[in-house]
């Protein structure tokens, strides 16, 4: 059985805020969501930048999903919200869904220093018998209160949702392994319909120094911290940390068909690679990403000169945007020159294991729309990175299918193509 | 399509042995791996035993690619290096030989923030985040946020081995461990590799994997244990073309979610799958034994099994069942089912 994948559903809890109306339209028009952090009040981490969700967001959401515990964390609560949305848009209300599931990517959790303080004698010495019989003491948001596939698991039981239940742990890369992974669940008939994406949160006190002790984080103008991220521009000086979700539903063609869903656009291809090279940077050619790539387009059949969009990872780090840029001259060949690339982690940081989640539904309006985002803060492109970077603003501009890219620190690539839905066609 | 994905190679590190044989032996005499816990005293948690394989403090790393692996994640590596040296994959290409993880959750070594933690109290001693920021972090290693990355051990396989293909990596319940052995197989199947690596490895056994199994819930389980195992899964075709020993058929297997239904769904799923009567069922249990091994559990109920199936039995009464089942199930609600048949 091979059917074909379209997508009912989108939701997005971001740094611009919630709903991929307010966040779309925002990013056409230019605007950017980092700011200097606000969630440790007067604490001021080494990062003066960070794609924060707005404190009275994150209260929303909290208030709405009051009912569970009141214990979640923030990265369950952003999956909650934009899973919450993305079914509403769907139509799908909760009920018993045994050929359904739900397949996020997610962070590792937030690792909190305060549980290792608490229990930390004045020789340096781990009390584990306190950590042990103090469990309660543990910080609400502490990680090992939150396992990885939580998210996956309170939508689950929140709609009914009893087929397959998974989180996927591959970092940045990991919200398209879970699209990727429900593609073909749905395609191979395993299910009816998947929701699928990721959600993260790393703003905490280790989190905001994650990216510090790696050397990647963003030099910040501490006027504008907006400003921080530049992809692909001859500027760019590494990361801004964001957080958020970004979450679809995928269904099968002829169940959406049947229930006369409304039908955004079309899954037409998934491609995952290894580079194999190094843990902390890409080979310059950018062959991993390349073979990732061109997997996807193989996967659905699309030929190059159909992407008229590339959603690039552009993390703004030294190494990753010139490697991406060769990789894309590599698949699309000579039609890398007429199709628009831009990265959105310069307006919303670099959202982790919700990046690909949130790009996958730009990428859906962008078919739908037939316009581009821009890449934000780009003012003098690298030499390097020499295509249609999307400065400024977005731009209306047809776009048949849109490639979706997303790379790990580890060396997992993970790409998905979309196109605009055309009834009748064959998978 | 039918699903016949052969297993031609297989490797496991468990508390009671680093071989397949040795670990089926141990089961079969009825040993267990399960004692008191080491390493770290224990007794203020309700759970104090732990089949455990580490029984010493970790030395200190220098090299950087052990140091973000951590103690699971060097067990994973080995096991994946020794199961893809064994089926001998060098005439594939690079681009098609896939990887699929299940993983056990990574947990932050206390000695790892312990100096920042204490260079950050304030003069009444409470940590004090605003020194923390202005300065102390960095006392933390730099590699540190790369060790919380439970993707980075399955990059360190693919740098190690040269494997490029087709991958990902699930976490943290033991379903999960059965899901990345199916999604290998599906990769298969569906021809987006020609080979896959398909492995499980749980957590470490520290106080932070003991808090986590209290909070969830899940600690009136089995035991914790230490350990993991990498299959390598090829087409049954193509393994009976390059003349590949074949240890055993992965013939179907599902996931599914909510409780005692989901084990009805996922069994039902799985064996209607292998075209198999549910009676045939034989369901391969070896936490008693090892602990429970979450994510690395299901890998290494297959290793056990094929370790059954290659060795003579004393009488043909003996002799295992020649379908088996993995059934995993996870604290989340998350229950997984693999059937698996013996080569003939």
């Amino acid at each position: 059985m091979s059917r074909r994948v379209v997508v009912t559903g989108l939701g997005l809890v971001t740094p611009m805020g919630r709903g991929v109306d307010t966040v779309w339209e925002r990013l056409l028009a230019g605007e950017r969501g980092v700011s200097a952090p606000q969630r440790l009040g007067k604490d001021v981490p080494p990062t003066r930048a960070v794609g924060e969700i707005p404190p009275a967001l994150l209260e929303d959401l909290r208030a709405e999903h009051a009912d569970a515990d009141g214990q979640d964390d923030p990265r369950t609560l952003f999956a909650l919200g934009a899973a919450n949305d993305a079914l509403a848009q769907a139509g799908l209300e909760p009920g018993v869904h045994p050929r359904a599931g739900v397949i996020l990517g997610a962070g590792p959790g937030a690792n909190r220093i305060e549980d290792v303080d608490r229990f930390l004698a004045t020789d340096g010495a781990f009390d584990a018998v306190a950590y042990g019989r103090h469990l309660g003491d543990l910080e609400r948001e502490s990680l090992v209160r939150h396992a990885a596939e939580q998210p996956a698991a309170r939508i689950a039981a929140a709609h009914g949702i009893a087929g397959p239940v998974h989180a996927v742990t591959t970092a940045c890369s990991a919200s398209n392994q879970a699209l990727g992974l429900a593609y073909r669940s749905i395609r191979r008939g395993e299910t009816d319909w998947m929701v699928a994406g990721g959600s993260d949160s790393q703003v905490n006190p280790l989190g905001l120094v994650f990216f510090v002790l790696l050397g990647a984080s963003a030099n910040v103008d501490e006027e504008d911290p907006a400003s921080a991220c530049r992809p692909f521009d001859r500027r760019r000086s590494g990361l801004v940390m964001g957080e958020g979700a970004g979450i679809a539903v995928l269904e099968a063609e002829e169940h959406a068909r049947a229930r006369q869903a409304t039908i955004l656009a079309e899954v037409a291809g998934y491609g995952a690679s290894l580079d194999a090279f190094r843990t902390t940077a890409p080979p310059p050619d950018g062959r991993g990403a390349a073979e990732a790539m061109q997997g996807a387009l193989a996967d659905g059949d699309v030929d190059p000169s159909e992407i008229d969009f590339v959603n690039a990872h552009g993390t703004g780090t030294k190494r990753n945007d010139p490697a991406e840029i060769r990789a894309i001259h590599t698949v699309l060949g000579e039609h890398a020159g007429e199709s628009a690339v831009s990265s959105s982690k310069g307006a919303l940081g670099h959202l982790l294991s919700a990046a690909a989640g949130v790009a996958f539904c730009c990428c859906v309006r962008a078919v739908q729309e037939d316009a581009v985002p821009p890449t934000a803060n780009l003012h003098t492109p690298d030499r390097l990175c020499d295509l249609d970077l999307v400065p400024d603003a977005g731009r209306r501009r047809e776009v048949r299918a849109a490639l979706n890219n997303s790379f790990a620190f580890g060396g997992q690539n993970a790409c998905v193509v979309v196109r605009k839905y055309v009834p009748g066609g064959e998978a | 399509m039918p699903l016949r994905v052969a297993i031609t190679a297989a490797a496991v590190r468990t508390a009671l042995g680093s071989t397949p044989d040795e670990v089926w032996q141990a089961i079969q005499a009825g040993h267990s791996g399960i004692r008191p816990i080491v390493g770290f005293d224990a007794s203020g948690f309700s759970v104090t035993e732990a089949a455990q394989i580490w029984r010493e403090p970790d030395a200190p790393e220098d090299d950087p690619a052990l140091r973000i692996l951590g103690p699971h994640g060097r067990l994973l590596d080995a096991v994946c290096l020794e199961a893809h040296g064994a089926a001998r994959l060098e005439t594939l290409a690079r681009e098609r030989v896939g990887l699929f993880v299940g993983m056990g959750m990574v947990d932050s070594s206390v000695d790892d923030l312990a100096p920042a933690a204490l260079a950050s109290r304030d003069d009444a001693g409470q940590l004090s985040l605003e020194r923390f920021f202005a300065g102390p972090y960095r006392q933390i290693h730099p590699l540190w946020p790369l060790s919380m990355l439970n993707n980075v051990a399955a990059g360190q396989i693919a740098i190690d081995l040269d494997i490029r293909g087709d991958n990902a990596v699930l976490a943290a319940d033991a379903d999960a461990g059965v899901r990345a052995l199916l999604e290998g197989a599906r990769s298969l199947q569906e021809g987006h590799a020609d080979a896959v690596l398909a492995a499980g490895v749980a957590g470490r056994v520290t106080p932070a994997l003991l808090a986590r199994r209290a909070l969830s819930g899940s600690e009136a389980e089995a035991p914790p244990g230490e350990g993991g195992a990498a299959l390598v899964l090829e087409r049954e075709d193509d393994a009976r073309r390059r003349g590949a020993p074949i240890l055993g058929l992965i013939r179907g297997g599902a996931t599914a979610f909510g409780g005692e239904q989901a084990v009805t769904r996922a069994m039902q799923a799985a064996f209607e799958e292998a075209e198999r009567p549910i009676e045939a069922l034989r369901v391969q249990v070896d936490r008693d034994h090892l602990g429970d091994l979450g994510p690395g559990a299901a890998a290494v109920s297959v290793v056990t099994a094929l370790a059954g199936w290659r060795r003579v039995p004393p009488s043909p009464a003996d002799r295992p069942p020649r379908w088996t089942t993995v059934l995993a199930a996870g604290s989340a609600g998350g229950v997984g089912v693999l059937v698996i048949e013996e080569a003939v």
